[in-house]
């Protein structure tokens, strides 16, 4: 074919042959006219001609002809012509009906895709948007307008939808765009609240997809929008508006200025019937809880379900302080007199509330506002009462522990648990025998807080145990640097005090031999002090510990004494080394009779099971002289020292170092 | 039948034997005497069939002899008409190849009107090995023979070396035409007219 084509180009390439003919300098030729040059002068002009007029019907876009050579003047060329120009026809012509037939059956095919695509999204009830990024047109689908009630509004750009959404989830929206836009993300996948026509804001759900072009630069997206303000608003297990409904409402509520007032709902006793319920009969159980709360509500109250069995309700502002007992409290508590019937059972609950104050400053948040509802619960619940309406008391009290929580486990990571340490002294000579390790916080701004102000909230949130331990892990620490100074500081023991959970692990006591080793200091130097409550409820493997513990060396002490559960048989079993008597029992130890007698008992009872009495608690010389009087061992207490730092141990023992030389 | 085929088997009568020759042939295929075959129209089959049989019948040639010549004829009228084909070829393989192209091209360009089914593509290559070709052909004229004869004579006119076997035959039952086409070896020299035109039919027969 190579050479088919040289020539070809040769051929092409060539002057034409009248060019060749006339030389250069021969004269021009005289301008012909078109009536000349139109002149047909021989036959095969003629049927040149012919074909030329009859190729005419092309301007109709009619290919469907054949040029014919009519005349009998037999002409090889033009035949030739005839044919290879017919031939030409032909193929436009099955190239044309070959196009229309592709034409028709993609029309066909889009049509019924269109169709299809119709169905699905019909089916779906989803609203459709297509956007041209480039040219930042947005083809709304009629459903995408409906809705939201915007139909035969002026929508057609990004800006139309993003600016009718919530201004909280318009961010959030907008970067899901543009981390999709960008390549980020492969789908766009988000959910947000728009607003409807009617001023309500919806939870909608949107997904979509863009196309890109060669270089990845977004060209189209297209996706769905679907109405998921049921699903996302409403509880399925009671019908009721669910914890994201509520704090809409509250948020619309406080926005728009109304007052109102929140309270907190909870059915306490549900709980505890669970083991005897199963999954259905509890449902059925929820659903008439939640139908009897909010029938019983009055009139303008919205009832929400929170989860498990706790319920929001919103009281309208016209019902005062004074007359949320009567309005509110009372017909639910009535209502709640009556029993709630299950397939296999009646039970009677309980219900408990808790009210804010009126809530009507539009600085107020939804979160603050249901989490002093909360604080009002709480209050209810720990005063044993049916209902709550938050005080200020309360509302400070509440903040100062929101405020202790953050500031332990900020503690927790940077390091402000410190130990103190109290001195405990022979109760005869006052000589300082040892301390006990007690946790402070040590705040940056607020210098040392007082454990009075952190152990109930670090226990509530369930830290002690790591507070606890870091004490420990310190006092150990403590009783190995003591061991390296020698005396009198390797004679003194500490004791520290270890919560339920961590004397029941397992590897304590091979910790504890693994410390002592690594230390250096004597075993019965380390007392560890336990409250009864620790051991009741797992006595066995409190015994096992204890024993273990004990075998090391290492002391253990009974804290509290008196103030628990105390059981003789425990007692007897558990053979601690030291029981100490609390505070409780030693105020007043001078003067009450009673106590006297009972500290007597205690100390009595310490000395039948070879155990050494630790009175805590002394501030008075005279609780001391009854304490010597009674026989206890030592003594704890202001009387002595208040618990001091590391540092000033140091000084105390050389203070007493000195006073005991001066003595002798 | 495109007329060109026509046109040349008449031809190739003047030359034999003048008008005489060709009218006692018309006259045998009962075709009017004033019949002017046209490149640029299509003809029966059933007519070139019969003017075919008549030629036959007047030259005194057998088949074969007569298609042979008939070729040489045809490839000339195409190194005229049509030389622009001849010489889109390097050789006698690739003319071949391009033949049922050309045959569909003329085909369409001599069909009447929409929805014609006078001309249909007759030619299909099989196989597209190098320098072996299966050729399907299916007419109901069934001249299988005189493309033999066609695909001989372009190898001689390109001084190429072709062997044609017919693998299957519509004269033997099968359902079309096939031949095997193997080129032993491809000079590629195109020679545009025969040396032997116009041959001495009386002679020869």
């Amino acid at each position: 074919m190579k050479k088919a084509q040289n020539k070809q180009e040769t051929s092409d390439s060539q002057t034409p042959p009248e060019e060749k003919k006339r030389p250069s300098n021969a004269p021009p030729k005289a301008t012909a006219r078109i009536s000349d040059l139109a002149e047909i002068t021989n036959p095969t002009d003629e049927m040149v001609a012919s074909l030329a007029d009859q190729l005419c019907a092309i301007v109709a876009d009619d290919y469907d002809i054949r040029v014919r050579l009519d005349s009998d003047f037999e002409n090889l060329q033009l035949q030739k012509l005839t044919v290879l120009i017919n031939s030409l026809l032909e193929n436009v012509r099955r190239n044309i009906g070959t196009l229309s037939e592709l034409a028709e059956d993609l029309e066909s095919k889009v049509r019924e895709r269109t169709l299809e695509l119709d169905l699905v999204v019909q089916g779906s009830n989803d609203g459709v948007w297509l956007w041209n990024v480039e040219k930042n047109v947005v083809d709304y689908s009629k459903r995408w307008r409906d809705l939201l009630g915007l139909e035969g509004e002026e929508l057609d750009t990004i800006e139309s939808w993003l600016s009718r959404v919530h201004p909280d989830d318009q961010e959030k929206l907008r970067a899901a765009l543009r981390e999709h836009l960008q390549g980020v993300k492969p789908y766009l996948r988000e959910d947000y609240r728009i607003r409807h026509a009617d001023g309500t804001f919806r939870w909608m759900w949107c997904r979509g997809r863009c196309h890109r072009d060669e270089n990845g630069r977004a060209t189209f997206m297209a996706g769905t929008q679907t109405d998921v303000h049921t699903f996302r608003s409403i509880d399925p297990s009671t019908g009721l508006p669910n914890e994201t409904a509520l704090m809409a409402s509250l948020r619309d509520l406080i926005s728009d200025g109304v007052s109102f007032r929140a309270a907190l709902i909870g059915i306490p006793r549900v709980d505890s019937m669970k083991e005897d319920m199963d999954s259905d009969e509890l449902s059925m159980l929820r659903r008439a809880v939640a139908c009897r709360i909010s029938s019983n509500l009055p009139f303008g109250a919205d009832l929400f379900h929170l989860s498990g069995d706790y319920y929001a309700a919103i009281i309208p502002e016209r019902i005062q302080k004074r007359f949320l007992e009567q309005e509110v409290v009372s017909p639910l508590l009535s209502a709640f007199n009556k029993p709630f019937e299950t397939s296999r059972h009646r039970a009677w609950l309980d219900i408990s509330l808790g009210f804010t104050m009126p809530i009507s400053n539009k600085s107020a948040s939804p979160s603050d506002t249901m989490r002093d509802a909360w604080t009002s619960y709480r209050a209810a619940r720990k005063q044993r009462t049916t209902f709550n309406v938050l005080s200020d008391h309360q509302l400070e009290g509440a903040r100062d522990r929101a405020y202790i929580e953050q500031q332990i486990r900020i503690g927790l990571e940077r390091d402000w648990f410190v130990p103190f340490f109290q001195p405990i002294v022979d109760i005869k000579t006052s000589e300082i025998l040892g301390f006990e390790t007690l946790c402070r916080m040590s705040h940056p701004e607020q210098g040392v807080i007082a454990p009075g102000r952190f152990i109930p909230v670090a226990e509530d949130i369930g830290v002690i145990d790591r507070i606890s331990f870091l004490m420990f892990e310190k006092a150990i620490s403590m009783l190995g640097s003591w061991a390296k100074l020698g005396a009198p500081f390797d004679k003194l023991f500490l004791t520290v005090n270890l919560e339920s959970y961590q004397i029941m692990q397992p590897e304590l006591p091979d910790l504890l031999k693994s410390a002592i080793a690594e230390k250096g200091f004597q075993p019965n130097l380390l007392k560890i002090e336990i409250v009864e409550s620790s051991v009741i409820g797992n006595f066995d493997t409190a015994a096992r510990q204890i024993a273990a513990i004990r075998n090391l060396g290492v002391q253990i002490a009974l804290d509290d004494f008196g103030t628990g559960y105390s059981s003789l048989e425990y007692l007897n079993e558990l053979s601690f080394d030291l029981i100490k008597i609390d505070r409780a029992f030693v105020d007043e130890l001078d003067s009450d009779p009673r106590k006297r007698s009972m500290v007597k008992m205690m100390c009595v009872l310490a000395e039948t099971l070879d155990a050494e009495v630790c009175v805590e608690g002394i501030e008075t010389e005279a609780q001391a002289a009854v304490a010597r009087e009674l026989n206890a061992i030592f003594g704890q207490g202001y009387l002595y020292s208040k618990p001091v730092s590391e540092k000033d141990i140091v000084e105390l023992i050389g203070t007493q170092q000195l006073q005991s030389k001066r003595a002798s | 039948m495109i007329g060109i085929i026509e046109k040349v088997l008449v031809d190739c009568l003047l030359e034999a034997g003048g008008e005489e020759l060709k009218a006692d042939a018309f006259l045998k295929a009962g075709i009017p005497r004033d019949r002017v075959y046209r490149l640029d129209r299509h003809y029966p089959d059933e007519e070139t069939g019969r003017l075919l049989a008549a030629a036959l019948h007047v030259t005194g040639l057998e088949e074969g002899k007569l298609f042979e010549i008939f070729s040489d004829n045809f490839l000339d009228v195409i190194g005229t008409v049509f030389p622009r084909f001849l010489e889109m070829a390097s050789n006698s393989e690739e003319l071949v190849r391009m033949q049922a192209k050309i045959h569909a091209l003329i085909a369409a360009g001599i069909r009447t009107r929409r929805g014609s089914t006078q001309t249909t593509d007759k030619f299909q290559l099989e196989s597209l090995n190098e320098h072996h070709l299966i050729v399907r052909y299916r007419s109901e004229l069934q001249l299988c023979g005189l493309y033999t004869k066609l695909v001989e004579a372009a190898a001689r006119r390109y001084g190429d070396e072709v062997l044609v076997e017919e693998m299957s035959c519509r004269h033997k039952g099968a359902e079309a035409c096939r031949m095997s086409v193997k080129w032993l070896s491809i000079d590629g020299n195109l020679t545009l007219h025969s040396p032997q035109f116009p041959l001495d039919v009386a002679k020869t027969g």
